[in-house]
């Protein structure tokens, strides 16, 4: 079950990481 | 990969079977309480899972989630006795999340791990400030049932918290509810609650976004360390 999860959730924490530096850089910039 | 067995003691896994949520199968070892005198080190399993379905039975989105705190803390520590737990910053306290991640994806979340950092979202690692990371902001600690209901993982009782939730389907907890669109509504449940409790500091509600991907860092670094090992991969 891990290792099946383990992918997924580390594409998923990719994608996370992704919006929430998107996000921190639209505040920055505000 | 190898780990010491004492370490796997420390863990606790719930499968949720899909076809009869209410049937929670719980494996865990109890060690010991965060607080001194909070748990029996022989406690009975069986009675951790009653009184977690007791408190499951009061949940439901969009009631204040921590309202069920001060209960919870009252049936474990006894009436009228409420502790807090401390939180220690350690993102990869669950292993290295780098595990299994190419360049490219790691360099993006290195840059994400270095935006959290308590500097850089002004937290000062002092007691009140960091509650609300640990133990109020712990989506982690939360299941949900078709979407309407939320409940609390029973696991106050270890002494070093850590916990994966892995329901049969359709996918983890930790990706359900801490991905939009729950998260928003689960983290304004929490803030409701904990305000029923406790002062929220004006800041605090402002850094949830940086909370919530410092808990996905610690939920990775789980992930990633133990996603070789037998003891859980075979399930």
């Amino acid at each position: 079950m891990v290792r099946s999860l383990g992918p997924a959730f580390a594409a998923e924490t990719v994608e996370v990481a992704d919006r929430y530096l998107s996000a921190r850089l639209l505040d920055d910039l505000a | 990969m190898s780990l010491p067995r004492d370490r796997y003691r420390q863990w606790l896994v719930i499968r949720w079977p899909a076809s009869r949520p209410e049937r929670m199968v719980r494996r865990a070892t109890p060690s010991c309480s965060a607080t001194p005198g909070a748990c029996n080190p022989t406690d009975d399993p069986g009675a951790g899972l009653a009184r977690d379905r007791e408190i499951a039975a009061g949940l439901a989105f969009p009631r204040p989630i921590l309202a069920v705190r001060p209960r919870l803390q009252s049936i474990l520590l006894g009436p009228g006795r409420c502790a807090r737990q401390r939180w220690r910053f350690s993102p990869g306290g669950g292993g290295d999340w780098r595990i299994g991640m190419c360049a490219g994806a790691r360099s993006l979340v290195e840059r994400a791990e270095i935006a959290t950092s308590p500097g850089a979202v002004g937290l000062r690692l002092r007691r009140r400030a960091v509650r609300l990371v640990h133990a109020d902001l712990r989506a982690a600690l939360l299941t949900e049932s078709n979407g309407t209901r939320a409940s609390v993982c029973h696991g106050h009782r270890f002494r070093r918290l850590r916990v994966l939730v892995v329901p049969v389907r359709p996918r983890s907890v930790g990706l359900v509810l801490e991905h939009p669109p729950r998260a928003a509504r689960s983290i304004t449940s929490w803030l409701a609650g904990y305000r029923q409790s406790a002062a929220v500091d004006a800041a605090d509600p402002c850094r949830r976004a940086s909370l919530v991907m410092l808990r996905r860092l610690q939920l990775q670094a789980w992930a990633s360390s133990h996603a070789g090992h037998q003891k859980w991969s075979a399930r």
